[in-house]
């Protein structure tokens, strides 16, 4: 049968097609097609590590600036409480300080007071004798001169027991 | 007188069906002739033959030489097509051509053989599939004719794929490696001798394998559908519509059978290299089923 006969000019004709076309298949499309595709998987690995490697520096960074922040917000804390403990103090001291003069002033209002009451009782006293010996004066005129009068009260206050004396 | 008739009828159809299988001193091609009973055929050119060891080799085209011619012809201009579209990022055939090489080196060289004997194998695979491949398609093509449905064809893939894969096992394992693995090991010294004889039977069994096979299929598919369209002569028209439609089912079968069978092909000669280089590889680094497991 034609069939299943073999013609030796084909087998000779189907070698020398598929070797040629072997050699340029090789040459021109699965070389260059592989080398395509090596070149696109280095590219693609070479885009990773540069995006890992990008991705920890800046992980870094940022940790560090973090522990940055962290050291610069602890000495503003501990400056702020400082100033505060300062502001504090300052106050305690300023209305210690006029507590201290108010109390000072008041106590020197006080013994004014005491000395121009003293001093008023003085000249009421001595008003009241200047009176009581006008009085006097009117009523003994004639029997004593106002130097033996003088004499005569300022004995009697002398004799006054001491504590009598002042008021 | 029918019966005759039908009988007649389903002669002419069996030359019909052979005078298309076989291989012959011309082509068909259409608007070539008005005259419809002369057919479409095309003589082809002579060419001088010689004589080499008592064997005349007949160097003149014919219809299938002229099928590989185109299908050579085809391939060029695909790889014209897919150099313009090679890159950092492929464009148009030439990514549809990287997914099939691809997938020959990573999932059927690599995975027969190991990741270094594939890139040195695979530009070979990717020729075999891309050519029986375009021969199958053009034979599914109108006036086209089926180069891979010709035995000598077949055998002469065939051959080369048995070349390839001694030359593999033998620089893979060395000269008396190579015959070493002819016998398997653990067999008893007594069955050493017959056990050689199956082995080398079975070296020159795989390629045969491969060659009837490919063959076969090409073949079978297309008796079946100028089966069917024959029917219609045979029948009448009124068979017409099922033959048809069988007919279009058995068209697509085909298409599927021309990817299946170049696939098969590129595969197992894959596969026959593989168990030469990688069992190789799994005894040295003491690891079994290194290469058929991926």
């Amino acid at each position: 049968m034609a069939l299943m006969q073999i013609d030796p000019g084909v087998i000779l004709w189907t070698l020398i097609i598929f070797v040629c076309l072997l050699f340029l298949l090789k040459r021109l499309a699965w070389k260059p097609l592989l080398g395509a595709v090596a070149e696109r998987e280095k590219r693609i690995r070479e885009s990773l590590e540069t995006a890992e490697r990008v991705k920890a520096d800046s992980e870094k960074a940022l940790a560090e600036q973090r522990a940055l922040l962290d050291v610069q917000r602890q000495e503003m804390a501990e400056a702020m409480k400082r100033v505060r403990e300062e502001s504090e103090r300052g106050a305690a001291e300023l209305l210690e300080k006029a507590r201290k003069e108010a109390t000072e002033i008041a106590s020197r209002a006080r013994q004014q007071v005491d000395e121009d009451r003293r001093r008023a009782m003085d000249e009421v006293r001595l008003e009241a004798v200047e009176l009581a010996m006008a009085a006097a004066t009117h009523l003994l005129e004639k029997s004593l001169d106002a130097d033996s009068h003088r004499r005569v009260v300022k004995d009697y206050i002398a004799s006054l027991p001491q504590n009598l004396r002042r008021h | 007188m029918h019966a005759e008739v039908a009988e007649n009828m389903g002669q002419a159809v069996g030359d019909m069906i052979l005078h298309h299988l076989t291989n012959g001193r011309q082509v068909e091609l259409p608007f070539t002739s008005l005259d419809h009973l002369a057919g479409h055929a095309v003589g082809l050119p002579e060419l001088p033959g010689f004589e080499l060891g008592g064997v005349r080799i007949e160097l003149s085209l014919t219809k299938h030489v002229v099928m590989m011619l185109l299908a050579a012809l085809l391939l060029l201009m695909m790889v014209w097509r897919v150099r313009r579209g090679l890159g950092l990022v492929p464009r148009g055939l030439a990514n549809v051509v990287e997914a099939v090489v691809l997938f020959i080196r990573d999932d059927i060289a690599k995975g027969t053989m190991g990741p270094k004997a594939a890139e040195q194998y695979t530009p070979y695979l990717c020729t075999t599939f891309f050519f029986i491949v375009t021969c199958n398609l053009i034979g599914l093509v109108p006036y086209g004719s089926t180069a891979t449905g010709n035995l000598g064809v077949t055998a002469t893939l065939a051959f080369m794929s048995f070349l390839l894969i001694q030359y593999a096992g033998i620089r893979e394992l060395g000269v008396f490696g190579y015959l070493k693995h002819l016998i398997p090991p653990g067999v008893p010294f007594w069955l050493a001798p017959i056990m050689f004889l199956v082995e080398l039977l079975g070296v020159f069994a795989k390629p045969f394998a491969l060659c009837i096979r490919l063959f076969a299929n090409m073949l079978a598919g297309h008796v079946v559908i100028l089966s069917l369209i024959g029917l219609i002569f045979i029948l009448g028209w009124i068979i017409a519509p099922v033959t048809v439609a069988f007919g279009v089912f058995m068209y697509v079968l085909e298409l599927f059978v021309a990817l299946l069978q170049a696939y098969i092909f590129t595969m197992l000669t894959s596969l026959f290299i593989g168990l030469l280089v990688a069992g190789h590889h799994a005894d040295e680094h003491e690891e079994p089923s290194h290469g058929a497991k991926h």
